[in-house]
């Protein structure tokens, strides 16, 4: 039995378990920070810097959720990160010019620490080597811009240093513990999936290789029939033997074959009766093998995953989906899926994820659910 | 005799729970050691902050096996009299360490992550942060400062509170997709090799049993007695099969149809010799009174699976012709360029509309247009009533 390749270390998805963790975390991080601003502020008189700063935090804070959006698309990404660390870059300048006695360090580690979460954010949908790169980016400039103001003092710098990178070593920690846990499960639960799918198959054909068998018997004493008077024309009630035969291992063919390997996959998994594949399906026969993973994987997640987030369908639609392959271009295809009564922010992130590997990718919502259709690059050869 | 275990060693922590205790851990280990190396200590105050940091992070270990109360209480006991051991001076947020200070009073939060779904663990959970914030917002005001410290412990506690909500749930659902992943991985294997075993067996059965019966059922229609003699003998099917490494012809005993395993897997394995010489002797096989198969042109070496699937694919079209077009003459036009190879079969016979192909007629379908595919290659019928027929065969030379 043949196996396709695990690694998918170079598909960029979701790095973190929970977008909305993060969120909330921000979000209670800006919240101290803004308090503290207004206090410092108003009750001490401290230039309003401080309350700039918590501004672009909080305009920051927007992209970073925005960055962190599963349903975004991928090509708008690098520009929310860059977007991100100019705003970062600016707060922390607006709350370096703004380090005098009157501030204090809590404001200044709390900014800190903010910056240090948001970069978790704002690399959920990059990779590891993208968020670890961004985090250390993130806590030089925050430590530098706090390092070079008149109040610095190097046991404070080294504590700001410490926070600004605290959260960025935690959500690597987690990543590489996950992924590890990833590894050892995805080796010990495929086998056990195939060995279970293979017994399944077996048990569901094993009737029509019966059939097939019986009928393969009858062929060859009808072979050996005629093999022993070979005469032209041969008689009719042969001959219409002959066509009954054929006719009848045909059929058993037929039943045994599938017009397209998506409805052959989705149909062992339970899922042919929530996904219509359109016809004619000849581009789906045609989609390069490279591509076929992602494609069922993303197909049957859609199936799946709103049931398991309980994102129940809207009122008066069902959750079904429809999926269409056309050609486009010389070479290309465009993969449609149209899923009844989700919106597509109720569909699981990996998703994206899988679409992502495929090509370019556009979704959009309506009142009845949503469409995705994907440009991929390849038709075979 | 059964021992009972105690409230020490049953409570297992989750995933949630054994990650927050290392980051506390983690946490608690740094900030201690800043504040260590940030002030002069007296011996016994050095002497004690190392042995009250020394349990706490013993009970931080010891709550990765298990997570009861009591080894929650001390460590929450322990960060709080480590802060005031270590940061009695250090309370003042304009005091250059006053950030390890809260931290190690913030290490406290990750209890939250080893809050269950009980009233008793939420209520100790509750009076455990009313304890560490009465502490900070005490000791500040004792010391006359603003209580920063109770506001940013607040904060960390919010946080790991929705962790601690927000955490197990979204845990299961990334695994849950993570799940769904990998079954889709597993069936695109199963169904992969199920259609590869199925085409190969439809072919198979296609190009012998198929074939032969659909003479019979014909009477032997346009066959000599002799011709069909030698098709059930092994004859000219199974020696046109046999000389172009397509699949053997049935015959008496019929070992080309009853001796093959259908469940085997395939062996593509093709006769050696050049594409043109090949399809030279099937044209000779094939041809008889009143059909007439020329070759034109040439491909040199192929991949072996390549010619294989020309070959077959080309035997398919040639007899389709003779059986269906009514033309008595059909063309094969070889062609190659260096990395692509492409062979046209045409005849000028009646023709047929590919879209209204009855859906149990597998020649075209799986012994020509399947078939290419699974050797990498693709094939196209251009054909309409009355305008004759020809099929492109394509793919990959090198």
């Amino acid at each position: 039995m043949t196996m396709p390749a695990m690694s998918r270390s170079s598909v960029e998805g979701p790095l973190f378990v929970s977008r909305g963790i993060l969120a909330t975390a921000c979000f209670v991080l800006w919240i101290l920070d803004f308090y503290l601003a207004g206090e410092a502020v108003y009750k001490a008189g401290a230039p309003p810097w401080r309350l700039m700063a918590a501004g672009l935090d909080m305009a920051g804070l927007i992209v970073a959720v925005h960055a962190s959006g599963a349903a975004t698309p991928r090509a708008r990404l690098a520009g929310l990160r860059v977007t991100w660390l100019a705003l970062s870059i600016a707060s922390g300048s607006c709350a370096a010019l703004d380090t005098t006695q009157e501030t204090g360090l809590a404001l200044v580690g709390t900014h800190a620490l903010l910056s240090g979460v948001a970069v978790l954010l704002v690399s959920h949908l990059w990779n590891l080597r993208g968020f670890a790169a961004l985090t250390v980016a993130a806590a030089s400039v925050t430590t530098a811009l706090y390092a070079f103001t008149p109040e610095a003092d190097p046991r404070s710098t080294s504590n700001i240093l410490f926070l600004s990178l605290l959260p960025g070593v935690a959500g690597t920690v987690s990543v590489l513990l996950r992924w590890d846990a990833i590894q050892r499960k995805a080796a010990s639960g495929l086998s056990e999936r195939l060995d279970a799918l293979t017994r399944a198959l077996n048990a569901k054909t094993s009737a029509q290789e019966l059939e097939l068998t019986i009928a393969k018997s009858r062929i060859d004493e009808l072979f050996v029939k005629v093999a022993r008077a070979p005469s032209v024309p041969v008689d009719r009630a042969t001959a219409t033997e002959a066509r009954e035969l054929a006719g009848h291992v045909r059929r058993l063919l037929l039943e045994e074959w599938s017009d397209n390997w998506l409805a052959e996959a989705l149909e062992l998994e339970g899922l042919a009766g929530s996904v219509i594949i359109a016809r004619p399906t000849l581009v789906v026969e045609e989609l390069p093998e490279t591509s076929r993973p992602a494609i069922l994987a993303a197909t049957m997640l859609m199936a799946v995953g709103p049931h398991r987030r309980r994102a129940a369908p809207r009122p008066g639609t069902a959750h079904r989906i429809h999926f269409f392959a056309e050609e486009s271009g010389q070479d290309g295809a465009l993969l449609t899926w149209r899923i009844g009564g989700v919106h597509k922010n109720h569909l699981p992130p990996l998703v994206w994820t899988e679409l992502d590997s495929l090509g370019r990718v556009k979704a959009h919502n309506d009142g009845e659910g949503c469409s995705i259709v994907v440009e991929t690059a390849g038709r075979r050869p | 005799m059964r021992l009972r275990q105690g409230a020490w060693s049953t409570r297992r922590p989750d995933v949630v729970s054994k990650y927050g205790t290392l980051l506390g851990l983690s946490i608690t280990t740094a900030s201690s050691l800043f504040l260590a190396a940030a002030e002069r200590l007296e011996f016994w105050e050095f002497v004690g902050a190392y042995l009250v940091l020394a349990a706490v992070l013993v009970c931080f270990a010891l709550m990765l096996r298990s997570d009861a109360w009591p080894r929650r209480l001390v460590v929450l006991l322990g960060l709080i009299l480590l802060a005031e051991l270590l940061g009695s001076e250090q309370r003042d947020e304009f005091d250059p360490v006053f950030l390890s200070y809260t931290l190690v009073l913030s290490a406290s939060s990750v209890l939250v992550l080893s809050m269950r779904n009980t009233w008793r663990s939420i209520l100790f959970t509750f009076v455990a942060f009313l304890l560490v914030l009465g502490y900070a917002v005490i000791s500040a005001s004792v010391v006359g400062v603003r209580p920063v410290s109770a506001a940013i412990l607040a904060a960390s506690w919010t946080i790991t509170l929705a962790m601690r909500l927000g955490g197990p749930r979204a845990l299961a659902l990334y695994w849950g997709d993570f799940a769904v992943r990998q079954e889709s991985v597993a069936a695109h294997v199963v169904a992969q090799n199920r259609r590869s075993a199925v085409a190969w067996k439809t072919r198979h059965l296609h190009d012998t049993a198929l074939r032969t019966l659909t003479v019979i059922g014909r009477q032997g229609a346009g066959l000599t007695s002799k011709e069909l003699r030698e098709m059930l003998d092994g004859g000219a099917s199974s020696r046109t099969a046999a000389s172009t490494g397509a699949a053997a012809g049935p015959g008496l005993p019929l070992l080309g149809w009853t001796g093959v395993d259908i469940d085997a897997p395939p062996a593509d394995a093709p006769e050696p010799g050049e594409l043109t010489v090949l399809l030279r002797r099937i044209a000779e096989n094939r041809a008889r009174d009143g059909f007439r198969v020329e070759i034109h042109g040439t491909t040199g070496p192929l991949p072996g699976p390549v010619q294989a699937a020309l070959l077959a694919a080309v035997d398919e079209c040639i007899l389709n012709a003779d059986r269906h077009a009514a033309s008595g003459h059909v063309d094969v036009l070889l062609s190659r360029t260096s990395d692509h190879v492409s062979v046209v079969v045409s005849d000028s016979g009646c023709g047929f509309d590919p879209l209204e192909l009855p859906t149990d007629r597998l020649g075209v379908k799986e012994s020509v247009l399947a078939r290419m595919r699974d050797a990498g290659g693709r094939a196209g019928v251009f054909s309409a009533p009355g305008r004759g027929t020809t099929i492109l065969l394509e793919a990959a030379a090198a």
